[in-house]
Formats: structure tokens, sequence, C-alpha cells
């Protein structure tokens, strides 16, 4: 698929005209409740800044094609590991880090070289094999070094890091090798943003019961089950992201998200409970980490890509 | 299975900008990489273009903590001081400079932590702090400190007087000292100039000296300065810097090895990386920081919020303690009055309680004992939840009354003693708040800006 320009791409084209919409109205209303009726907005007013830096970065990203989109993945996964490699200690281990950082970069190579068998964009037999190598270096590192101490977690570490922040969220790279590009990550990033939102505004409102007491306690079932909903709504009312959807392709693309979304939120709360940090960093103010941002997409994405490939073949 | 022990970076809630700013800094490849490719231009720079002489390598402490000090006269001292250093040696090389100067916004501190390594150093908040903050980088092993003691450049060319922060530094410990003379750089780079003129560059370094039979006390501060410029002047007309008085320690290997062999560096690039000038100042004196009582405490408190008498027992009340009028009356005097009675720990951590009482309501429960002992950080604590501020608030109380402080410098003062990142409230900080709540409650002027 050739590089397209924006006015080329309807799909995207209305995406980009419904955010920029909803950024300019929520504008508006910060505006007026901050310097009209003079409310405290500021920790909003810094979310709202970071939104309107990252959108349009993202939909800059994207337009600029596929080599763009990869790399822009690699670069993602790059920070989300280094916030990763900071909250676990693991960073000072130059080693393990440099070799995560050469798999990453490997990964966004593969992603962007053809298929050497049928020519087609992208080596998905080298994507998937990837971890092999990556990982029996991850583990030789200790045998070069001649060190032991605190090597197994350190490897393991990596290995988690790598497979998780690098693999898992390359797949959304590697998407960008579908022609329907454009309206597949549009849709995901959009529908991961309306599902966080579903399960906070259900969960606010009609909460209960606590979904996992002790990995987030905040999350409750009965917003989880509405978030599903909603995502299992969001692929009809969209329907025009992805044309070529039939309905076996759209009810798992909402469950995909529904369920795998949260998950992907439930399993980063995991982590860092268990680290005993409140954000994964503070690259983004007003959003934490860069891994707070992306979460949900690591599990989402792969899953959404090898479904994808399943009935359509990328 | 014994869960694994995670060890986060200290700065990992805080914001890029202030992870600079914030020191000691945490291990950053990039940075690394970035501080080596700078250090390989300034030594390249420095030899080729001012054809830099260096006598006296052998004299630098081959391993432990040592200080580098050096007479200041141009900002090239920095980049030569450091080409004296082996190039692995480049990032445990602390150059102390001004952090109200080179920390004071973002890219500016960006690049002065990632080039040279710099150390902000408070020279008017909190210099008690700035000081600690260096012996507890001279306390861990194998750290280079650069101080340049004069505080400013020189003009012509002579030596300064050396200000007291250096030797309040290094009194009494057992860091070693190593002076340094750097010649002709007032004429290669001149203040004012753009462009440093190839002049010819000397520098000499002395013997190592140690200061730890030293008592600690003023007469002691003022002789360690006055010894250290003394070496440094000797060393610039070439002299042997010997005095009896100290013994100059020879560093461990100095002996056996013919001198270190230098690090060079080849290849040739126009500089951009300039060092700053690089100025250790100690504004006031330990008098003009007397501790604050909780005499003064109590008074303040007291005068910020327009308590009455009667206001203040019915406080002491709720905070479970019968007080009388007289009692309170003399912890109120001023202390040359002869009624003065100091306030003990104990009866202030009641009246703070009571406050909180007053103001936020009776907590459930057994009410809690007020503290036998009292710190600042305790104090501030209590304040902070009786008058349910957020750490923005305190940041703009300090602020009322001069006194910048981040929300993560702040935030040390709440953590557990023990707590890797909790820090001591020093008095300073305490009276400025105390002098911030009143101007912010009492709608008091502030105060004239202190500079």
């Amino acid at each position: 698929m050739p590089e397209f320009a924006i006015s080329a791409d309807p799909i995207f084209g209305t995406y980009a005209l419904w955010v920029g919409t909803l950024l300019a109205i929520a504008g508006v209303i910060l505006f007026v409740l901050g310097t009209l009726l003079k409310r405290d907005v500021s920790q909003v007013w810094l979310t709202y800044r970071g939104w309107l830096i990252m959108i349009p970065t993202l939909f800059g990203t994207v337009m600029l094609g596929r080599t763009a989109s990869v790399l822009g993945v690699a670069a993602l996964s790059v920070v989300s590991f280094k916030e990763f490699a900071r909250a676990t200690g693991l960073y000072k281990d130059w080693w393990h880090t440099c070799t995560v950082y050469l798999g990453i970069a490997g990964l966004a190579i593969a992603t962007l070289l053809p298929d050497p068998t049928t020519g087609a964009n992208g080596w998905h037999g080298l994507f998937r094999t990837m971890p092999v190598y990556v990982i029996a270096l991850l583990m030789i590192i200790p045998v070069i070094r001649n060190k032991t101490d605190g090597q197994l977690q350190q490897v393991s570490l990596s290995i988690v890091g790598f497979a998780y922040m690098g693999w898992m969220f390359g797949h959304l790279g590697f998407l960008a090798n579908s022609p329907h590009f454009h309206g597949y990550v549009a849709y995901l990033i959009f529908a991961v943003e309306i599902n966080d939102i579903a399960a906070f505004t259900f969960g606010k409102a009609f909460g209960k019961h606590q979904l996992r007491s002790n990995v987030s306690p905040s999350k409750t079932v009965e917003g989880a089950l509405g978030a599903l909903a909603v995502a299992m709504a969001l692929p009809w009312v969209l329907h025009f992201s992805f044309p070529h959807f039939g309905t076996t392709e759209l009810i798992l693309t909402g469950l995909i998200v529904g369920i795998g979304g949260q998950l992907g939120d439930l399993t980063l709360s995991f982590i860092k409970r268990d680290l005993g940090v409140k954000d994964m960093g503070q690259s983004i103010p007003g959003h934490g980490g860069f891994l707070d941002r992306v979460d949900s997409l690591i599990i989402v994405g792969p899953l959404f890509f090898h479904m994808d490939r399943w009935f359509h073949g990328i | 299975m014994e869960p694994w022990r995670y060890s986060p970076a200290a700065d990992i809630d805080s914001t890029l900008p202030e992870r600079f700013r914030s020191f000691p800094r945490e291990p950053h490849l990039w940075m690394y990489v970035l501080r080596f490719v700078a250090a390989l231009v300034m030594r390249t720079w420095v030899r080729i273009w001012h054809r830099l002489e260096i006598h006296g390598a052998e004299h630098l402490p081959q391993d432990g903590s040592f200080v580098l000090v050096c007479n200041h006269q141009s900002h090239l001292d920095m980049p030569c001081l450091g080409a004296a250093l082996p190039i692995s040696w480049i990032h445990r090389a602390f150059p102390a400079v001004a952090a109200d100067y080179f920390f004071n916004n973002g890219p500016r501190s960006a690049f002065f932590a990632i080039m040279i390594n710099a150390l902000p150093f408070e020279r008017e908040g909190d210099t008690d702090q700035s000081l600690q903050l260096c012996r507890e980088l001279l306390q861990s092993d194998g750290n280079i400190l650069m101080i340049f003691p004069e505080g400013t450049r020189s003009q012509s060319g002579s030596v300064g007087r050396f200000r007291s922060g250096i030797g309040r530094l290094v009194e009494g410990s057992d860091v070693l000292v190593v002076p340094c003379h750097l010649d002709g750089a007032h004429r290669a780079f001149p203040k004012g100039a753009v462009i440093p003129r190839p002049v010819k560059l000397k520098l000499r370094i002395g013997e190592p000296r140690d200061y730890s039979a030293h008592q600690t006390g003023r007469e002691t501060v003022a002789q360690i300065s006055r010894d250290l410029e003394s070496a440094v002047r000797a060393l610039g007309i070439g002299a042997p810097s010997k005095t009896q008085k100290y013994r100059a320690r020879t560093p461990k290997n100095a002996r056996n090895s013919p001198g270190r062999r230098l690090p060079g560096s080849r290849g040739s690039r126009d500089t951009v990386v300039m060092a700053p000038p690089v100025s250790i100042w100690i504004a006031g004196d330990v008098c003009d920081n007397p501790p604050v009582t909780n005499n003064d405490t109590l008074r303040r408190v007291r005068y910020a919020f327009d308590f009455s008498d009667s206001k203040m027992m019915q406080l002491f009340e709720l905070g479970g303690r019968e007080v009388s009028r007289a009692e309170l009356s003399d912890w109120l005097k001023r202390d040359d009055n002869p009624d003065f009675q100091p306030c003990s720990d104990v009866v202030l951590a009641t009246f703070l309680n009571g406050l909180i009482v007053d103001r936020r309501g009776r907590r459930e429960g057994p009410q809690p004992e007020p503290e036998t002992r009292l710190n600042n950080n305790l104090v501030l604590t209590k304040i902070k939840i009786a008058l349910s501020l957020r750490s923005e608030d305190l940041v703009e109380i300090l602020q009322l009354a001069a006194y910048g402080i981040s929300q993560h410098e702040l935030s040390a003062f709440f953590r557990r003693p023990g707590h890797r990142q909790f820090r001591e409230c020093q008095d300073q900080i305490l009276r400025r708040f105390l002098q911030g709540l009143q101007i912010k409650y009492r709608n008091q002027d502030p105060p004239p800006p202190t500079d």
C-alpha cells in the first residue's frame, strides 16, 4: 500500500474531524469554567494540554505513512520499557536494557522489511521469532559477564520488558503493513479511550462490587460490564473504520477491546502495585508515564492483529 | 519463595525538568553517552586550541573521594580541570555551580546536568542543605567535587579571597583537598568575550591536603580557607605548595607510578560547549540562621491568625491540656524578658493538636497523645493538617516569604524518617513558612526580596 495523505483517506479524515471537534469543545468548556467561572481547573487543564500535544503527534505520525508509524510505535516501546526499567531498578543494568533496546530495534526492522518469500510488506516470520533471539541474548549476558548475583531477576525482568512492552506492543506497529491501517489504528485508540471512560462512568454511577480488590480497588464489576457493553456496540457505530468486516469480526473486535482493554489496564495495575509506585513515571504532565497511557493497547493490539490476520491475512 | 526486592529510581515521581534539577541524579544511559561526547570535545579544544599543559597530575588521589579547589578566571576553568582527570572519571566528577543561575530553567538545567555533571548549589536559599549534599557526595566512595572558592571570576588573573564554604565543607573530614592553579585563562577568555583566544594555559596541581585533624569551629573554617588560598597562590607563582602546619598526605599509588598518563584525545571539532563560571557562595553567616524555638512557632502562629489569649487557651484545652493565662503569657514573652518560660515540645505538640481539632474536628476513637519530642518536620506536618494545606499551598506560602521550593523537594519533609527520600526540615524553611503564614493569613506585606 503506498503512503497516502489524509485527504485520500476519508476514514482518517472523519476521525481527525471528530477528535478535533471534541478537543475544541473541551477547550471551550475548560475556558469557560476556568476564566469566566473562576473554577480551579489546573489539573484538568494539565491533562487537556497533554492531549493537545499527544493527539496531533499521533495523527501526524500515522499520516506520514508506514515507516513513520512503525518507528513511532518502536519509540513508544523504548520509552515504555525505559519507564518499566526505572520503576523496577533494572535501569542500572545497562547490559540488559541495551539488549532490550536492540531487540525493539530488531522488531521495527522486521516490521519494515518485505517478506522474503511473498514479497509482502513486513517480515512476519522474523517478527514472530524475534523473542527467540532476544531471550537467548538476554540469557547469555550473565555468562558473558561471568556474573551471577541477582542475574535471574535482571534477566526475568528484561524478558518481561521485551515481551510485553516491545513485542506485544510491537504488533500495533506491524498492523501498519495492513492496507486498512488508518482505520484500524484510529478505531483502536478511540475505542480504548471510550472503553476507559465508560468503565469509569459506569463504575461511578452503579459501582458496588469491586472487580479485583487487591489489584485495583477503584475498578468495579459494574463498570467493567458497562464498558464491555459499550465496546460491543462501538464496532457497529464505527463500522466505517473497517467496512470489510463481517459480523464475526465486529463481535470479536468488540470483545477484544472490551475485555482486552480492561485486562491491559489491570495488568499494569498489578505491576505497579507490586513495585509500589503510583505511576510508571511523569513523562507526560497530567497523565503519568507513557506506559500508563498505552497499557490497554498492549493487550488489544496483538489480539486485534491476529484476529485481522486470521480473517484477512493482513 | 522470598519476594524480589525492587529498587525503583528515586526520582520516579518527578517530571523530566525536576529530574535534571534534583541531586543526586539517577544514572541515565543517554545522559552518560552525551556527557562522554561533550568531555571529548572539551578536552580536544583545550589541548589543541589552548595547548593546555598539566603539571602535577600525579598528585591526584587514585582512590577515595576528594575535592579539587581551583582559582577562577574564566569559563575555561571547568574544561581544563576536567581535562586533568581521566575520562573514565567524568561521571563522578561534579563541579558545584550556582543553582539560581545554572539551574533556573528546564533547558539550562538539562544542559549543565548532562554536559558537565554540575551539582546545583544554593547560594541564597539553603546553603546548609547544599553543603550537606556536598558532604554526602564526598562520603560515598570515589566522588570528586570541583569547587572555585572565590565565588566569582577574577578579571585580573590574581587569586581572590577564598570564601568560607570550602572550610565548612572539609573541616574535620578525612576527605583530601587538592589545590590547583590555572594560569592564563583570564587572557584566553576574558569576561564578555565570545570566542576564546588561543592563549596557552597551564594547570598546576598541588599536593593533597588533609584537614581531618582539625576540630570544628569558626576559627578552623577561616584557617582552612586561608590555607587553601595561599596554597593555590603558591602554585600560581610556581613555588611548590608546602606548609608545615598541615600534614600533606601522599596518595597511595603516587610513589610507584611514574606520573599517570594524561588522557589525551584525538580529532578536532569546534566546540559549542563552554563551561560556566563555577562558584560556591556562602551567603550570610551561621549566626544569621538562629534556630526556630517552640516559643517562636507558638508566637508566630498566634500572630498569623490573630488568636486572643482565651482562644489560645481553648486550643490548648482541645489538645488535652488546661493552661492558665499566666503560663501562656510567659511562653509568649520575648526570650530576653525575665519572666520568659521556654515552651517544651510536648506543650507545642498539645497546642498544634488542639489547632487540628479546632480546624478539622475531633477524630473518632482515642485521641493522639502529644509528642514529647518534636522536630521541624512534625511541626510543619501538624500545621499542614490543621489548615488542610495541599502541597501546592505550601509552595505558595513559602513563595510569599520569598522562598522557592518545588513540590517534589517539599514532599521529602513529609516522608517517614528513615525513608530513602526523607529530608530534615531546616530551621530556615520553617521560619520562612511561618513568615508566609503571616503574610497569607494576616495580609501582611511580604518582606523585601533578600538579594
